[in-house]
C-alpha cells in the first residue's frame, strides 16, 4: 500500500475521525487502532494527520498525565469534526457503491 | 549531537579564541596596567562562560528526553532541532515536542524498532510544521522576522554612533551604507538560508561562502573597481536612516507591528 497517495491521505482522516468519534484517543494508540485494522501506517504518517485536523477545529484535544513520559493529547470530535466525518461517510458510499458497480458490471462481462 | 550543535559550538569556541587573541594582541600594544586588566579580564571571564552555557545547552536532557534509547534520542533529537528552529510559535513548538516525546516514549515501551516507528525524521518535522503552516505563511513569516532584525539593527547601529557623540543631534546621525549592506545581507540571506539547513546537513560550504562575502569581497571590489563613482559611494557614503522624529517613531512600531503579524498569521491563517 502506497501511503503518499492523496487518496490514502484522504481516506485515513475519514478512518481517523470515525476512530476519535467512537472513543477519545491519544496519538500511539489512534495508530496501533489503524494497525490492528489493517493500515499499513505508523507514528510518523499519523500524527501529522492529527495535528492538521486539530489545527483545522476538527479535533478538540484533553491533556492529562501520562504513565510514562509528559502529559498525554487526548483527541476527541468537535461538532464540526462530526460534521466532516458524515460528509466523509457520504462520499465514501458513494464512491463505494460506483466502485462497486464498475467492478461488478467487469465481473458480469 | 547534530551536526547543527557541533558548528555552534565550534562557533562560540572560535569566537571567543578571536576575543582572547584580540584582546592579547591590543594588551600587548598598549602595555599592562591595572586598569586595562580590570575590564578586560572580566570579558574573558564571560566569554570562557558563554561558551561553557552553549555547550551545556547543547547537550541538556530534560527528564523525558533522558527516557529515550541511544537509536530513539537520534531521530528525535533530529525532529526536535527542525521543529525548534521552524517559524511556528513558542506554543506549538513546546506543544510538538511533548507530543512527539510521548509516541517516542510508547513505541520504545512497546519495544518497536525506531525505523518501524519514524523512517525519516527530516520527513516527518516537516509534515509536522506543514501541518501547522502553509509553506507560503512560512515565507511571509520569514520576510517579517528580516524586517525586524534589520530595524532593530539600524536602530541599535543609531545609537551607538549617536552615543560616540552625544553633543550632536540624534536625527542627524548617519551610518556608513556598507554597515547598512551588511545589516540587510544578514536579515535576508544569511538568516533565512542558515534556517532552511537540516540538523545533520554540513554548513561548512555556506560558512565559506559567508566569510568571503563578509570579509574578501568588499576588499575586491573596491580593488577591482576602484574609480567607479557608484562603488566608491557604496563603500564610503554614509546615510541619514533616523532623519526625524516620525520615522523613529516608525521603527519603534515596526517590530510590535511585526511581532502582532506574526501572532496573527500563526493563529488565524491557518
Amino acid at each position: 500500500m502506497n501511503n503518499d497517495t492523496q487518496i490514502i491521505k484522504g481516506i485515513l482522516e475519514g478512518c481517523i475521525l470515525k476512530i476519535l468519534e467512537q472513543e477519545e484517543m491519544y496519538g500511539y494508540k489512534t495508530v496501533e487502532m489503524l494497525s490492528n485494522v489493517g493500515f499499513d501506517v505508523n507514528e510518523a504518517t499519523v500524527y501529522p494527520i492529527l495535528a492538521r485536523l486539530q489545527n483545522k477545529g476538527l479535533l478538540k484535544t484533553d491533556k492529562r498525565p501520562s504513565p510514562y513520559g509528559p502529559t498525554r493529547k487526548y483527541y476527541s470530535l468537535t461538532n464540526e469534526g462530526k460534521e466532516s466525518l458524515n460528509d466523509f461517510q457520504d462520499t465514501w458510499d458513494r464512491i463505494k457503491n460506483i466502485v462497486n458497480k464498475i467492478m461488478e458490471d467487469d465481473k458480469n462481462d | 549531537m547534530t551536526k547543527r550543535d557541533k558548528f555552534i559550538i565550534f562557533c562560540s569556541i572560535a569566537i571567543t579564541l578571536c576575543l582572547i587573541v584580540g584582546i592579547v594582541c591590543i594588551s600587548g600594544i598598549s602595555g599592562s596596567n591595572s586598569k586595562f586588566l580590570s575590564y578586560r579580564v572580566p570579558i574573558i571571564l564571560i566569554s570562557l562562560l558563554a561558551v561553557l552555557a552553549v555547550y551545556f545547552s547543547r547537550i541538556r536532557k530534560d527528564k523525558y528526553e533522558k527516557m529515550l534509547n541511544s537509536e530513539y534520542y537520534q531521530k528525535y533529537e533530529t525532529i526536535r532541532d527542525i521543529v525548534m528552529n521552524s517559524q511556528l510559535s513558542n506554543n506549538s513548538k513546546k506543544e510538538i515536542k511533548e507530543d512527539i516525546l510521548d509516541i517516542l516514549i510508547s513505541a520504545q515501551k512497546a519495544e518497536k524498532s525506531v525505523d518501524n516507528v519514524v523512517n525519516s525524521p527530516v520527513e516527518f518535522a516537516e509534515n509536522i510544521i506543514r501541518s501547522y503552516l502553509r509553506p507560503e505563511r512560512i515565507a511571509v513569516l520569514t520576510l517579517l522576522d528580516g524586517i525586524m532584525f534589520s530595524a532593530i539593527f539600524t536602530l541599535l547601529a543609531s545609537c551607538v554612533l549617536w552615543l560616540e557623540n552625544v553633543r550632536e543631534n540624534f536625527f542627524s546621525t548617519s551610518i556608513d551604507i556598507d554597515v547598512l549592506v551588511v545589516i540587510f545581507f544578514v536579515a535576508f540571506i544569511v538568516i533565512p538560508v542558515s534556517k532552511a539547513f537540516k540538523p545533520n546537513q554540513s554548513i561548512g560550504a555556506y560558512t565559506l561562502i559567508i566569510i568571503i562575502a563578509f570579509i574578501l569581497l568588499p576588499g575586491i571590489i573596491t580593488k577591482v573597481f576602484s574609480g567607479n563613482e557608484f562603488i566608491e559611494q557604496l563603500y564610503n557614503g554614509r546615510v541619514n536612516m533616523i532623519p526625524n522624529i516620525i520615522i523613529f517613531i516608525i521603527y519603534l512600531i515596526v517590530v510590535p507591528t511585526c511581532i502582532f503579524l506574526k501572532a496573527y498569521i500563526r493563529k488565524l491563517l491557518r
